[in-house]
């Protein structure tokens, strides 16, 4: 609410006066990128560490402070002064929707008790008008700073490595909440380092990044999907380097829109008739249960057991306690989490936002690897929620076209 | 003559951006992590079952807590102060020293209908066979069922080989995996002994 009302304040034009008049607008996008830098640094490394990681759970011994709360008021602040240096960066229609998203996120946060899509919005926000290559960096390093440090001290015994049995085979979480988290973190910081190095002539470490990620997904996580995400990925990075015979992959910007608006949307309708309308004699619906774990049949039970989609959203129940010896009952899908949990205004506002990206990526960054990098995602968001934390790679750094618009730097030059 | 340019072996590569540079580094550390995060797995992931089966008698002195059981094909019983329990035995999860089990086709002693019933056994790695040396861990949790009340019960005796025993009832008991981390700190309030198949536990004065 501070967000929307500074941003208010801003058209209404004291503050942006007032910040126009002490500093030029050179240093003011400066410092302005600075802290948007900065935020999402903070928050990529705070959520893997203290989060998805067990390392929340063992500073609870040194420190009475939640150090994710703290970390999220950091990176707060640091958007809210991002945005407030970075004035008039937005034209009215879009500073609008933006207003309304912003309201309809916080009224799901407050139903629902979590604040990672209002957080992660706010975040959004103060990207308009960033790099895209440079946030892609920044993600690209501080993710691999965290996820390499867990990992390590996981393995060393420092932090604790939770066990599970996802597919009949013993795992461990390697200092993660869970072996998929810890999956999907790495695809997530695999497609970063995809697409920073597309264009450079260390592309190959990228690939062999992904393939040595491949691996340990399926043998040390039992993530398969990841594992098969990790592959495709690597496929994608060497058919995208091809260049035999003067044959190149080139993309029409239509072409573009139209796969990157239709897969995601066919995907999620899938999903959400599969959780609703859930038919136990549909061969569709039962092929969709047999690849993805029967993640819908687990879906349809949440949407029965706690009254289907709802508005606004709903705080999550969890109805599996671990190690309990109690059936595991969770909605392990994206597209179907948010309209049980989040809601379907938060559902929408999310799809329009995607759809604006979509629509206002420009031409020079539609290149093969960001196509596959998003379709990529969203092939994992049907069977992770992990995309709607918005502390994902592209979910995240693709959405902030949305706000950016036609502002976005490279359009400008 | 005409000079052509000559070709060397390796191009001049340019300069790297301390951007470059941190990005090597960290992947190759991350390489690194996934290197030790095999070799973790490797060494604690595969469950060696085949030591499990014998019996062991938990005592406090001469007194019998509890007793438990197990064959060659994980059937086990389980008795202790709320009854005697039988069932099969499978795995559940694991950590660097343990095994979880959880209990399958439960029958109680009597006519007493298990259903909803949950036992899980937390045993060392090393099994009945071993110097009993390790995490010992018993849960029981029946649910209310309108005229049977329900109940929770829980156990965890963590046996160190220096001879000393951490114990924790059942007001200690919490998520099983961080109520053992908080079992660790506290003081010891026992020593044991092992006479065969018995670990006898005397209080510390």
């Amino acid at each position: 609410m501070v967000t929307f009302f500074i941003i208010w304040t801003d058209k209404g034009c004291f503050l942006s006066r007032m910040v126009k008049g002490v500093f030029s607008e050179d240093y003011r996008t400066c410092i302005a990128s600075f802290f948007a830098a900065c935020a999402l640094a903070i928050y990529v490394v705070a959520q893997i560490l203290f989060r998805f990681g067990t390392v929340g759970l063992s500073a609870k011994n040194y420190t009475a402070v939640d150090l994710n709360v703290l970390a999220e008021q950091l990176v707060m602040t640091c958007s809210i002064l991002s945005i407030i240096l970075r004035c008039n960066c937005m034209e009215k229609k879009t500073f609008l929707i933006c207003a309304i998203s912003l309201c309809v996120l916080f009224l799901s946060s407050v139903r629902t008790d979590m604040n990672y899509l209002s957080c992660g919005f706010v975040l959004l926000l103060s990207f308009a008008g960033e790099d895209f290559d440079r946030l892609c960096n920044v993600y690209l390093i501080s993710s691999l700073a965290s996820i390499a440090m867990v990992i390590l001290l996981s393995s060393l015994g420092q932090l604790y490595s939770y066990d599970a049995i996802p597919n009949g085979r013993l795992v461990f979480s390697y200092g993660f909440n869970h072996p998929n988290t810890a999956g999907a973190l790495i695809f997530n910081m695999l497609c970063a380092m995809t697409f920073v190095l597309w264009n450079r002539r260390a592309w190959p470490i990228a690939c062999f990044m992904a393939v040595a990620g491949c691996f340990f997904s399926y043998w040390f996580l039992s993530a398969r999907a990841d594992a098969i995400l990790d592959t495709l990925l690597a496929l994608s990075c060497l058919i995208g380097h091809l260049r035999l015979f003067r044959f190149r992959i080139r993309l029409s910007k239509r072409l573009y829109r139209l796969v990157l608006l239709c897969v995601p949307l066919t995907l999620l309708t899938v999903m959400l008739f599969a959780s609703s309308f859930y038919d136990g004699t549909n061969s569709l619906i039962l092929f969709l249960d047999k690849i993805t774990n029967i993640r819908p049949l687990h879906a349809h039970n949440y949407f029965v057991r706690n009254g289907g989609f709802s508005i606004l959203g709903r705080p999550y129940i969890r109805a599996s306690y671990y190690h309990t010896g109690l059936p595991f009952q969770n909605v392990d899908s994206g597209y179907c989490f948010l309209p049980l949990v989040y809601g379907i205004g938060s559902m929408i506002v999310l799809m329009l936002s995607y759809a604006v990206s979509v629509i206002n990526v420009p031409e020079s960054k539609c290149n093969f690897a960001l196509l596959t990098i998003v379709l990529l995602s969203a092939f994992l968001m049907v069977v992770e929620p992990f995309g709607l934390n918005l502390a994902s790679c592209f979910p995240m750094l693709f959405l902030s076209y949305a706000v950016g618009g036609k502002v976005m730097r490279d359009d400008v030059i | 003559m005409i000079k052509r340019n000559r070709r060397v072996m390796f191009t001049r590569f340019p300069r790297l951006s301390r951007y470059d540079f941190a990005l090597y580094v960290l992947s190759g550390v991350f390489f690194l992590a996934l290197l030790f995060a095999s070799v973790f797995g490797l060494r604690y992931g595969n469950v060696d079952e085949s030591v499990i089966p014998g019996k062991i008698a938990f005592c406090e002195d001469e007194r019998v807590l509890s007793v438990i059981e197990i064959d060659e094909s994980m059937n086990a019983r389980v008795s202790c102060s709320w009854g005697t329990i039988r069932g099969k035995l499978r795995m559940y999860g694991a950590e660097t020293d343990s095994v979880l089990y959880a209990m399958e086709d439960i029958l109680f002693e009597g006519s007493v209908d298990p259903k909803g019933a949950i036992v899980m056994l937390r045993v060392p790695r090393t099994g009945l066979q071993g110097d009993f040396v390790g995490p010992w861990m018993m849960y029981y949790s029946y649910p209310a069922d309108g005229d049977v009340p329900g109940r929770v019960y829980g156990d965890w005796l963590f046996v160190r080989p220096d001879g000393t025993v951490l114990g924790g009832g059942q007001s200690d008991f919490n998520v099983m995996t961080a109520q053992r981390r908080e079992l660790e700190k506290k003081s010891s309030t026992w020593t044991w002994t092992r006479s065969g198949e018995r670990l006898v536990m005397e209080p510390v004065e």
